[in-house]
C-alpha cells in the first residue's frame, strides 16, 4: 500500500529573521524587491522568487529562506541598502524545515494542530505560526498537496516522534538525512 | 465446554429471523465466567437478554438484583467491567452501548463478591431503614476515628468498577475539526438537518453515538416517502457520503459542549472490534470541533413510571422492549404487561405480538384514551385496562406478576380493589425526557414545557439550534420538518458564508411524507409516581434513581427534613450522581419533590448537566500525549554524543541536559569528582547549548540594555562581554547572564536555560508597551547556536590547535569575545567563565555543533579532554561563589541580598527596572537574608540543600530559623564540603557559627564565610 504521508527533512537551509517597524516597512520592502525581485508578503502570506521565500511571521517579523551559502551575501546587501530601523539575523541553525505531503497529509495536520487547515482557510501561499502537538511551528501551504513545517531545531526530534506516531494509521514514507554530520560550509 | 450449536440454542429469547444482526457472524463472549453467544450487530445488553440473563448486577445500597431496563446510554443497571487481561480492564461500560465482539469478557461492576449471591443484599435487608437519604452523612460521621474502617467497607461495597493496574496497551488520539455546521444525532431530525445543510455547500459534521445512523428509525414501523424508514436513512447517508466537506461519525458521542461552539466528541473506533482491531488504529479518538453553528438533534430518553418494586428484573421501558425486538430480534420475556400514560407506550405491545408472544394487558393510566394506538390495540384483541395503574410488581429475581388497581383522574390515589396479573415482563412509559444535556453545558438552563411534560433546551448565547425530540416533538413528520428548518438556519448563519461552495445550486430538500402523520393522538397524562394503596414510606420500594437506590419515600423524607432546593435534594439523596447522571430518574425525582412541596415542576426547577454527557476514558482525554510524547524533550545538537557516552540526563525545563558521565562502575559521586579534577587540573568540556540567547539590534540597543539590566552598559566596547543582573519592578533578581557587544548597535545576550522564553517576552513587553520610541529588535537565537564551554588550564592549548583566532592573553583577554573559525567552521568564541578557570565558550551554528564537538575530542585526546555535566558545573561554580538564579535566589532577593551590589549602577542617567523596588524600606532593612558561604566543622559532612539554620542548637522547638542552605556540594578540588546559604544579616556574621538541626536527628555545625572558596583573586580565569 502506498503510504499516506510523505515527510522530507530538508538539508540545512538558509533562514534569516527580518524585523521591521511600521515606519521602516516600506523601505525594507522596497529594498527586498529591488535586491532580490521578491515581493513583500501580505499579513499571514508568503512570497516566492526562485530559491527565496519570504514569510510573514507577525506584523513586524518576517522569515526569509534561501540557500545556506547565500545567507552572508543577503545579510550584507540588506544592511548596506537599508538605513531605517530594521534587523536581520541569521537563524539558519535554529530551525529544521520539513515538507509534509501525501494523500493523508491534511488528516495528519488535523491530528496535530488546532489551526483550520482546510483549503478554504489555508490556501496556497498562506503562512501561519501555530501549535503543533505540544510545540509551536510555522506552517506554509506550499501547494494543494504539500505543506511546509518549520520547527525549532531542539523540538525537531519531538516533532518527528509525533509525526511517526500520528502517521502510523496512514503509513509513513520519511526521509531524514543525518544533517548533524553535515560538512556544509557557511561563508562568513 | 459447550459447543457452538449448544451456545446458539442457549439464546432462548432470540427470534428465528429479523433484526439488524448478522447471524453469520456469531460472537462467543464471557459474562461473569459464563460462556454465551450472540451475533455481530448485538449490543452486549441485547446478547445478554437473548440468553435469558435476568440479573446483570446488584444495587448500590440495598444489593437488590437488577436487570437491563433500557436500550441506550441511559441504562443505569447493566454496568460492566470489561477486559480479558489486567492491562485492558475498562470499568463502568454500559452494556447497552457496548457492541458485542467475539471474545468479549465482562462481569458486573456491582455485586461484590458476585451478582448471584451478595453480602450487600443481607446488609441491605438487615439495614432496611438504616440506609436512608443522607445515610453517609448521618451514620459514618461518628466516631471520626472509625472512618477509616467504614471507608474501606463503603468503597469496596460501592462497586462501580476498578481501574486497570497495568499500562493500557491501547492508543488514543485527538483530531481537530472546523465546520460550519455540527449536527449532533443522526435520527430523523439530525439526518434531515445535515442533508439540508450539506446541500447549501457548507462544511458539515454529523456525529451519532450509535453503531449505525437512524436513531429512533432503527426500530420504527413507520415509512417515509412510502419506503421503510431505514431505506430513507440509507438514501440520506449515501448522499451525505458523496458530498464534499461532509464528515460522518458513528460510535461518536458528543460528550461536551463548551463555550464558543467548541464541542468534544469521543469516538469509539475499535471498541466494537475486540482483538480483530487493526494494529495501527487508535482505540478511541477525541474530536475537537469548532463549529459555526450547532444543531442539537439529540432526541429523548423514555421516562419510566415509578411504582413499587419497579426495579425487579423484567421491568423495562416500553421503547427498549421495541428496540430489542426490532433491532436485535430479542424478545426479553414471554408474557408482557404494559403500563403507559401516553400513546407511545402501546407500540411495544404490537411488536411483542408480532414476535408471537403473549401480551397480558395494556394498563393505561388515562380514563378515556381515544388515540389511534388504543384503537389498534383493541383491534388486535389486546386487553386495555384504562384509568388504572400497575401499582406493584411481585417477584424478586424476575417479575412474576403485576398488581393493578384503578386510580383517580389525577393519578394521586388508588381508588379501587387490586387485581393480580401473572406476567414476566413489564414495560412502562411515562413520556419522554428530552436529552437536553448538551444544551446545558454552556450554562443555559432548560425550561419546563407543560405541553410535552419535559424540560426542553433554554435560551443560549451560542449559535445553536435544536429540534425534533429534544424539543419534545415526537411526531416523525414534525421531526423531519424541524430538521429542514434547522439545517437551513444553521447553514445560513455561519460566519463564513462567503466561502460556501455551490450556493447557487442549493436545493432545499422537500419534507418527506410519513405514514403516521395524520394519526389521531390522545394527550399524555402527567403522572410520575404511581400511587400505591400504602404511602410511599410503607409501600414496597419505589425506585427513582436505580443507580443510587434513591426511592420516592427517600425523596419525600428529604423534603420533610427541610431540603427544598432541588440542588440540595440532589446532593442529600445522591439522586443523579451515578455514571448515568440521572438520565432516567431526575425528572421523576423532581416531580416528587414538586408534589411534596405543593409546587409545579417548573417552580421546583431542575439541576443542570455538566460535561461529559457520558463517561469518557482517561485515555481519550490524554490522546497521543503519553509516554515519550507526554511532554516535548528538547535536545541539543550534541545530544546523541552524550547518549553514546553514557551520560545521565537531567531535565531543565523541557531540555535534556547531560548531568554527569559515569564510566564503567562509577558511582555518581565518583564520576563528579573525576570530572571536577579533570577540569580544574587539565581540561573539561560542557555542552552549554541550552543557554538562552537573544540577538539584540538597533541604535538604541545599548540604552535598552542599561534599562533592563541593573548594571551599566554605556561603555562596553565591541569585542567585550559583561555579566548582568535582571530584576523585576520589585527589585528582585529574576535572571542573569553575559551579554557581548557585537557592534555598537548589536548585542548577543545570554540568559539562564529555564529563563530564556520569559526574558525574551519581558524585553518585548517593555519595548512594545513602555519604550516604543527605542529602536531595538530582539530575535531568539537559542537554537541557532551550539555552545560548548571548554574550561581548565589546558583549554588555550587545545583551542589554539583548532582556531585561527589569536589566543594570546593580551590580544584576547578575559571577558573578550572574538570571531573566527573553530575546526574549520565559523564561530564566535567568548572568553567567559562559569567555572572560574581559564575558559572559552565556543558558539557555532547548530548544524555544525556535533562536528565541532567531535573535532575538539579528537584533538583533545592528548589533553584528556573530559566531558562534564551540569552537576559538576554546579560544583565548580559554587567553589567560586557564582550564583544560580532560581537556586540561590527565589524571587525575593535583591542584588544586595546576594552581595552583588557591584552589579548595580545607581547613577545611570535613565532609571533601570527594579531600581525603586530594591530601595523599598523592607528591602534595605538590616536583617534580610543574605548570601554567604558555609564551611561545615566536619569537612566531610555535606549539608542537605534546604536545611534550616538556627543560632542556638539547644533552643526548644519551635526554634528560630535564621536562614537556609541554597547550594551544597562536596568539592573534590578543596577536598571538603562547601555550601552557599542565605542567613539573616549574614554579611555581618562571617566567622560566626550556625547550626542545622536535621530531621534524622543530626545537628550540623558550620561557620559562616565568604562564598568564594577558590581563587579569590581570579587569577585562574584571567590566566
Amino acid at each position: 500500500m502506498k503510504p499516506g504521508i510523505d515527510v522530507l527533512e530538508q538539508p540545512p537551509t538558509g533562514l534569516l529573521t527580518i524585523h521591521v517597524t511600521s515606519s521602516s516597512l516600506k523601505a525594507v520592502a522596497n529594498a527586498v524587491k529591488e535586491l532580490f525581485a521578491l515581493a513583500w508578503p501580505e499579513r499571514l502570506q508568503s512570497t516566492v522568487a526562485d530559491a527565496l521565500c519570504l514569510r510573514s511571521m507577525s506584523p513586524d517579523e518576517f522569515l526569509l529562506s534561501c540557500p545556506l551559502d547565500a545567507v552572508a551575501d543577503i545579510k550584507r546587501k540588506l544592511r548596506a541598502s537599508i538605513k531605517e530601523s530594521f534587523a536581520v539575523v541569521d537563524v539558519s541553525g535554529g530551525y529544521v524545515v520539513l515538507e509534509l505531503a501525501g494523500p493523508d497529509h491534511k488528516a495528519l495536520l488535523k491530528k496535530s494542530t488546532a489551526y483550520d487547515v482546510h483549503s478554504r482557510n489555508f490556501p496556497v501561499g498562506k503562512n501561519v505560526n501555530t501549535t503543533f502537538a505540544k510545540t509551536q511551528v510555522t506552517l506554509r501551504s506550499v501547494s494543494e498537496s504539500q505543506v511546509e513545517i518549520i520547527v525549532r531545531r531542539s523540538y525537531s526530534d519531538y516533532v518527528w516522534l509525533w509525526i511517526q506516531t500520528a502517521a502510523r494509521e496512514y503509513g509513513l514514507n520519511a526521509q531524514r538525512p543525518d544533517h548533524n554530520r553535515s560538512t556544509v560550509e557557511q561563508p562568513t | 465446554m459447550m459447543n457452538r450449536h449448544q451456545l446458539q440454542i442457549q439464546q432462548c429469547n432470540r427470534l428465528a429471523a429479523g433484526g439488524r444482526i448478522d447471524r453469520d457472524k456469531p460472537c462467543v463472549f464471557s459474562f461473569a465466567g459464563r460462556r454465551l453467544m450472540g451475533y455481530a450487530g448485538d449490543t452486549l445488553a441485547s446478547a445478554l437478554l437473548a440468553n435469558g440473563v435476568d440479573i446483570v448486577g446488584r444495587s448500590f445500597k440495598y444489593g437488590r438484583p437488577r436487570g437491563i431496563m433500557f436500550a441506550g446510554v441511559e441504562e443505569p443497571n447493566a454496568i460492566m467491567q470489561l477486559g480479558a487481561t489486567e492491562a485492558t480492564q475498562v470499568p463502568n461500560v454500559r452494556a447497552t452501548e457496548q457492541a458485542l465482539y467475539d471474545g468479549l469478557v465482562c462481569s458486573p461492576v456491582n455485586g461484590w463478591p458476585n451478582a448471584e449471591f451478595d453480602v450487600m443484599a443481607l446488609f441491605g435487608k438487615l439495614g432496611g431503614s438504616l440506609m436512608t437519604p443522607g445515610f453517609y452523612y448521618k451514620t459514618f460521621m461518628f466516631p471520626s476515628s472509625a472512618w477509616r474502617g467504614y471507608e474501606t467497607f463503603i468503597r469496596k461495597a460501592a462497586g462501580l468498577g476498578r481501574s486497570p493496574k497495568k499500562r493500557d496497551p491501547d492508543r488514543y488520539d485527538h483530531m481537530n475539526h472546523h465546520v460550519d455546521v455540527l449536527v449532533v444525532g443522526a435520527g430523523p431530525s439530525g439526518l434531515m438537518a445535515a442533508l439540508t445543510a450539506a446541500r447549501q455547500g457548507v462544511r458539515v459534521l454529523l456525529a451519532d453515538e450509535q453503531e449505525e445512523f437512524g436513531g429512533s428509525l432503527l426500530f420504527s414501523d413507520e415509512s417515509i416517502d412510502g419506503l421503510p424508514a431505514l431505506d430513507w436513512v440509507s438514501r440520506v447517508r449515501t448522499e451525505l457520503e458523496a458530498s464534499t466537506d461532509v464528515l460522518l461519525l458513528s460510535r461518536a458521542t458528543v460528550t461536551g459542549y463548551h463555550d464558543h461552539n467548541f464541542l468534544t466528541i469521543s469516538e469509539r473506533r475499535t471498541d466494537h472490534l475486540g482483538s480483530s482491531a487493526p494494529a495501527n488504529m487508535s482505540r478511541q479518538r477525541l474530536h475537537k470541533v469548532r463549529a459555526g453553528s450547532v444543531v442539537l438533534a439529540t432526541g429523548a430518553h423514555e421516562r419510566p413510571l415509578v411504582f413499587a418494586n419497579n426495579d425487579v428484573p423484567g421491568c423495562m421501558v416500553a421503547s427498549a422492549v421495541s428496540q430489542y425486538i426490532k433491532r436485535f430480534a430479542v424478545v426479553p420475556g414471554q408474557r408482557l404487561l404494559v403500563m403507559t400514560n401516553n400513546d407511545g407506550g402501546y407500540q411495544c405491545a404490537f411488536d411483542w405480538l408480532d414476535a408471537d408472544r403473549e401480551v397480558i394487558a395494556i394498563v393505561d393510566t388515562r380514563k378515556q384514551p381515544d388515540g389511534a394506538a388504543t384503537g389498534k390495540a383493541l383491534q388486535h384483541g389486546i386487553r386495555v385496562i384504562t384509568g388504572s395503574a400497575l401499582i406493584e410488581v411481585i417477584g424478586t429475581r424476575r417479575v412474576s406478576a403485576a398488581v393493578v388497581a384503578s386510580i383517580n383522574n389525577e393519578g394521586t390515589i388508588v381508588t379501587g380493589d387490586t387485581m393480580q396479573l401473572a406476567c414476566d415482563t413489564i414495560a412502562s412509559s411515562g413520556g419522554w425526557n428530552p436529552a437536553v444535556h448538551l444544551s446545558c453545558h454552556t450554562g443555559s438552563r432548560p425550561v419546563w414545557d407543560e405541553s410535552v411534560l419535559g424540560f426542553v433546551p433554554g435560551v443560549t448565547h451560542e449559535q445553536r439550534f435544536s429540534g425534533g425530540s429534544v424539543n419534545g416533538q415526537h411526531v416523525l413528520a414534525t421531526c423531519l420538518a424541524d430538521g429542514i428548518s434547522m439545517g437551513l438556519k444553521a447553514a445560513d448563519s455561519t460566519a463564513d458564508v462567503a466561502s460556501r461552495a455551490g450556493d447557487d445550486n442549493a436545493v432545499v430538500p422537500d419534507k418527506p411524507d410519513t405514514s403516521s402523520e395524520n394519526e389521531h393522538r390522545s394527550s399524555i397524562m402527567p403522572l410520575y409516581l404511581v400511587p400505591h394503596s400504602k404511602t410511599p414510606a410503607r409501600a414496597p420500594m419505589q425506585f427513582v434513581d436505580m443507580q443510587n437506590d434513591v426511592t420516592a419515600a427517600g425523596i419525600q423524607m428529604t423534603v420533610r427534613e427541610g431540603f427544598e432546593s432541588i440542588e440540595h435534594v440532589k446532593r442529600y439523596t445522591a439522586m443523579g450522581f451515578g455514571t448515568d447522571q440521572g438520565k432516567t430518574g431526575n425528572i421523576n425525582g423532581m416531580a416528587i419533590v414538586a408534589r411534596s412541596l405543593g409546587k409545579t415542576i417548573a417552580e421546583t426547577g431542575t439541576t443542570v448537566f455538566r460535561p461529559n454527557y457520558t463517561p469518557v476514558s482517561f485515555g481519550v482525554v490524554a490522546g497521543a500525549h503519553s509516554g515519550e510524547l507526554f511532554d516535548p524533550e528538547r535536545y541539543t545538537p550534541m545530544h546523541r554524543w552524550h547518549e553514546q557516552h553514557g551520560a545521565k540526563f537531567e531535565n531543565v525545563g523541557q531540555w535534556k541536559r547531560a548531568w554527569y558521565y559515569p564510566i564503567a562502575g562509577e558511582t555518581m559521586q565518583e564520576a563528579l569528582e573525576r570530572e571536577q579534577l579533570a577540569t580544574r587540573n587539565g581540561i573539561g568540556i560542557l555542552d552549554a547549548s541550552t543557554l538562552g540567547k537573544i540577538d539584540i539590534q538597533g541604535k538604541d540597543a545599548r540604552e535598552f540594555l542599561g534599562r533592563v539590566y541593573t548594571n551599566a552598559w554605556a561603555k562596553l566596547a565591541p569585542g567585550r562581554c559583561r555579566y548582568g543582573l535582571m530584576c523585576g519592578e520589585d527589585g528582585m533578581i529574576f535572571d542573569d547572564g553575559v551579554t557581548a557587544c557585537i557592534a555598537d548597535d548589536h548585542f548577543h545576550m545570554t540568559t539562564t536555560t529555564g529563563g530564556a522564553a520569559h526574558v525574551l517576552s519581558w524585553l518585548e513587553l517593555w519595548q512594545q508597551t513602555e519604550w516604543p520610541e527605542l529602536d531595538v529588535h530582539f530575535t531568539s537565537v537559542t537554537d541557532h547556536w551550539a555552545t560548548m564551554a571548554i574550561a581548565g588550564p589546558n583549554s588555550r592549548k587545545l583551542l589554539s590547535e583548532l582556531t585561527d583566532i589569536d589566543l594570546d592573553p593580551q590580544a584576547f583577554a578575559f571577558m573578550d569575545w572574538r570571531k573566527g573559525t573553530v575546526a574549520g567552521v565559523p564561530a564566535r568564541v567568548f572568553r567567559i567563565s562559569f567555572t572560574g578557570d581559564l575558559s572559552f565558550e565556543i558558539n557555532v551554528p547548530a548544524y555544525h555543533g556535533l562536528q565541532v564537538w567531535q573535532a575538539l575530542f579528537e584533538q583533545g585526546k592528548k589533553y584528556g579532554l573530559t566531558p562534564y555535566g551540569t552537576e559538576t558545573m554546579h560544583i565548580l561554580r559554587a567553589e567560586k561563589g557564582f550564583i544560580i538564579v532560581g537556586q540561590d535566589t527565589d524571587g525575593s532577593m535583591t542584588p544586595y541580598d546576594v552581595d552583588h551590589g557591584w552589579a548595580v549602577a545607581q547613577n545611570k542617567p535613565f532609571s533601570f527596572i527594579g531600581k525603586r523596588g530594591m530601595q523599598r524600606a523592607d528591602c534595605v532593612r538590616a536583617d534580610r537574608k543574605q548570601l554567604v558561604g558555609l564551611l561545615t566543622t566536619d569537612a566531610k559532612t555535606v549539608l542537605p540543600e534546604g536545611a534550616q539554620a538556627v543560632l542556638d542548637p539547644l533552643e526548644k522547638i519551635p526554634m528560630r530559623m535564621v536562614g537556609h542552605v541554597t547550594s551544597s556540594y562536596y568539592s573534590a578540588t578543596l577536598e571538603r564540603s562547601i555550601a552557599m546559604a542565605v542567613i539573616k544579616d549574614g554579611l555581618n556574621r562571617k566567622g560566626e557559627m550556625v547550626h542545622f538541626p536535621l530531621n534524622d536527628g543530626r545537628m550540623i555545625k558550620a561557620e559562616i564565610c565568604d562564598p568564594v572558596f577558590l581563587d579569590a583573586t581570579g587569577d585562574r580565569q584571567r590566566a
